[in-house]
């Protein structure tokens, strides 16, 4: 029987073995592929952790910030001044409660007296002040 | 030989490949059925409530917040019953009871937005197939107060009452999913959001700022609270404007409850706020109303005087006094601060039945009057038709309609500013999920009602109310104010009640340039004082008083001016 050049018995054998380098290094890339599609995964799957370690943690300081709202709230709240204000510092209510009113005319003054030259006014503060100090001498 | 062309490895080969196709087909793009139900044994999703807007008074104070809780729910593929007693103690009876018994499904709340100390205690219990997961727990730092006007919410953080309920749609925020990985011992924890989206609460929820100054509110409720308790009266309601705009600076209701208990919701009369929802027939709180009416349609002159005796006879009906005997000739200022029913009643013949309604209806009355709060009434104001007899002269003393604190203190604040009608409003602004401002309010005038000489006219007789007239023991020495008593009684099936009245004070102050509009009502009280003057008009001194201490009475100009001196003087 006689054979192509090149070609040793069966045809499909020889084209076979002609083809079988293409099929290694296409199953290579396939699984270099699958394998890198792997890396890939593990990679997103290693970012999603950290994702949601930093999604937990704005959960968190999220939390924490509204419980520190509530305790400031909670601290301020008109109840807690006026308890706090009564039972911890011995605050007493005020029944004499009067309004003390400066008529216009006073006013008037009291702004003309504040537009003293500076010298003036430090004259004037030291003066209070020297009054102040003898006023709460005797406390 | 020739081999054949198709080898029995191919065959193979073949085969192999259909077993791998199906493998991969099966766990790659499994049937929806069996997803579902591997995703049931392996995954939980619950849905659990999320950060719900929050509520800030008109200094930025917080009076609603949503704070992180833990919820625990049981998986009964892993629970034993026989480990429920273990919880007796922590967790109520009836609770304990219910999880006591097999329990059919794979997910069963046990508790929801416990505290923290309870939480702990079922944490450190370490039972199997009780599992815990983190929900928001709606909580109101001021406890009581305000409590009428915020509402409260339910389980799931919806609101059902108040600004909880009227603004609902800008404040919940949907509930999120938690997906719950299940370990073969039944073991959970929690794996992730769905949306994989990080949670900005600041910036993810909605907020509703209120004109309320908590200050003012706590002042109010605790004088309205010691006034009720002394008079033994049934319900109370205060309520503070500033008639330049309309704002309610604050807002009391009487009886009271705490919205972070849920037990105080269950009785509905705790929940009624007075202030917007009770309806009661005025008395001479109205009579300002009334005469600013009756001058403005011309039907009585500032000068003129009226003849009030004890008692006069009115179609089908009488008008007495309140007192026991007649005043006499009065010039008409007097007849507002001596608060003469008789002299009112004549006044009130004067003006024609339909100009009456139409200028009530102007005034507001009869109809709603625009707040922003669920529940609001708009009291009753019978068409003119209906005025027979004696009618229009009851309207003219504040009987025979019906309206809420709420109109009233708005009508007074129109007398305060000089004619002005505003829509009283509570919310200044919503801010919806996104941060956008969904509504902005400042004051919105609604109508003139008097010309400005008519209001100063009503003004000056108010102060005259308190200086010589009913209202005396609301003065407060070094502070003008105008006020008005009331004294109305109750009418039920058609009659009035013998000893059951309504005891109200409304006046605002300073009264040569009102800053605030307060108004007192004290229902049914019990305890032998009734009249408006003698019950609701200490409450408005008190409150007053307590309102100087924090600095409320002083006005802006005059503070500014101080201020500016101080420093001057101090530099």
């Amino acid at each position: 029987m006689h054979y192509p050049e090149g070609m040793t018995g069966n045809g499909v054998v020889y084209s076979f073995r002609r083809a079988c380098p293409y099929i290694i290094i296409i199953t290579l890339f396939v699984f270099a592929l699958f394998m890198g599609l792997g890396v890939l995964r593990l990679y997103s799957f290693r970012l999603e952790c950290r994702l949601n370690s930093v999604n937990r943690q704005i959960d968190s300081y999220s939390n924490r910030s509204i419980v520190l709202k509530h305790e400031l709230s909670t601290l301020v709240s008109p109840s807690r001044v006026y308890g706090s204000s009564i039972r911890d510092l011995g605050m007493a209510h005020a029944s004499n409660v009067r309004v003390l009113k400066i008529e216009e005319g006073t006013y008037a003054n009291a702004v003309q007296d504040a537009t003293f030259p500076a010298s003036s006014a430090s004259e004037n503060r030291g003066w209070f002040y020297f009054f102040l100090e003898k006023a709460m001498a005797g406390e | 030989m020739k081999r054949p062309f198709f080898s029995p490895w191919f065959l193979i080969f073949i085969l192999f490949g259909i077993v791998i196709w199906r493998l991969v087909a099966l766990q790659l793009f499994p049937d929806a059925r069996v997803e579902s139900q591997s995703r049931r044994q392996y995954w939980s999703r619950i849905p659990v409530s999320t950060n719900r807007g929050l509520i800030y008074d008109r200094n930025g104070n917080a009076l609603a917040v949503s704070v992180p809780s833990s919820s625990f729910f049981i998986d009964p593929a892993f629970w034993d019953p026989k480990e429920a007693h273990r919880l007796n103690g922590i967790l109520p009876g009836n609770t304990v009871q219910n999880i006591s018994k097999q329990l059919s499904g794979r997910f069963v709340w046990v508790v929801r937005k416990v505290d923290e100390d309870t939480a702990g205690k079922i944490r450190a219990l370490g039972l199997e197939g009780l599992f815990e997961v983190e929900e928001k727990k709606r909580l109101y730092p001021g406890g009581s107060l305000l409590a009428h006007v915020l509402g409260f919410c339910d389980i799931d953080d919806r609101g059902l009452a108040g600004v909880e309920l009227m603004w609902d749609r800008e404040l919940f925020s949907p509930p999120s999913v938690r997906v719950l990985a299940k370990e073969s011992s039944g073991r959970m924890f929690d794996v992730t959001r769905v949306d994989n989206e990080p949670v900005e609460p600041a910036a993810k929820v909605g907020s509703v700022t209120l004109t309320i100054d908590s200050r003012i509110q706590f002042i109010i409720e605790k004088r309205l609270e010691e006034g009720v308790r002394a008079h033994g009266a049934r319900w109370g309601s205060v309520i503070c404007m500033d008639p330049r705009t309309g704002a309610v600076l604050s807002m009391a209701s009487w009886p009271t409850f705490d919205p972070n208990v849920r037990a105080a919701l269950k009785d509905p009369a705790n929940l009624m706020n007075n202030s917007i929802g009770r309806t009661y027939e005025p008395g001479s709180t109205f009579k300002p109303i009334v005469l600013g009416i009756s001058l403005e349609r011309g039907a009585v002159r500032p000068n003129e005087s009226f003849n009030c005796p004890y008692r006069i006879k009115i179609a089908d009906g009488h008008v007495t006094e309140a007192g026991n005997s007649g005043f006499g000739v009065l010039p008409l200022s007097d007849i507002l601060a001596k608060s003469s029913n008789t002299g009112m009643a004549q006044i009130g013949m004067r003006v024609r039945a339909y100009d009456m309604y139409h200028s009530l209806r102007e005034w507001g009355f009869g109809k709603s009057t625009g707040i922003e709060l669920p529940g609001a009434e708009d009291g009753l104001l019978s068409s003119p038709e209906q005025w027979r007899g004696v009618t229009p002269s009851n309207i003219a003393i504040g009987q025979g309609l019906a309206t809420t604190p709420i109109h009233l203190a708005a009508a007074i604040a129109a007398i305060a500013n000089g004619g002005h009608l505003f829509r009283p409003y509570i919310v200044s602004q919503v801010l919806d999920s996104s941060g956008n401002l969904v509504y902005n309010e400042s004051g919105e005038l609604v109508r003139d009602v008097l010309s400005p000489q008519v209001a100063a006219w009503l003004k000056k007789a108010m102060i005259d109310t308190v200086l010589k007239g009913t209202g005396q023991a609301a003065a407060v020495p070094g502070v003008s104010i105008a006020a008005k008593t009331g004294t109305a009684q109750i009418a039920e099936k058609g009659k009035y009640i013998k000893g059951k009245w309504v005891a109200s004070f409304t006046g605002f102050w300073p009264s040569e340039d009102p800053r605030y509009v307060l108004f007192v009502a004290i229902g049914e009280p019990a305890k032998g004082k009734y009249y408006g003057g003698e019950v609701a008009a200490p409450i408005f001194r008190s409150i007053l008083e307590d309102m100087m201490q924090i600095g409320c009475t002083r006005l802006v100009e005059e503070e500014e001016r101080c201020r500016g001196v101080a420093f001057r003087t101090a530099g």
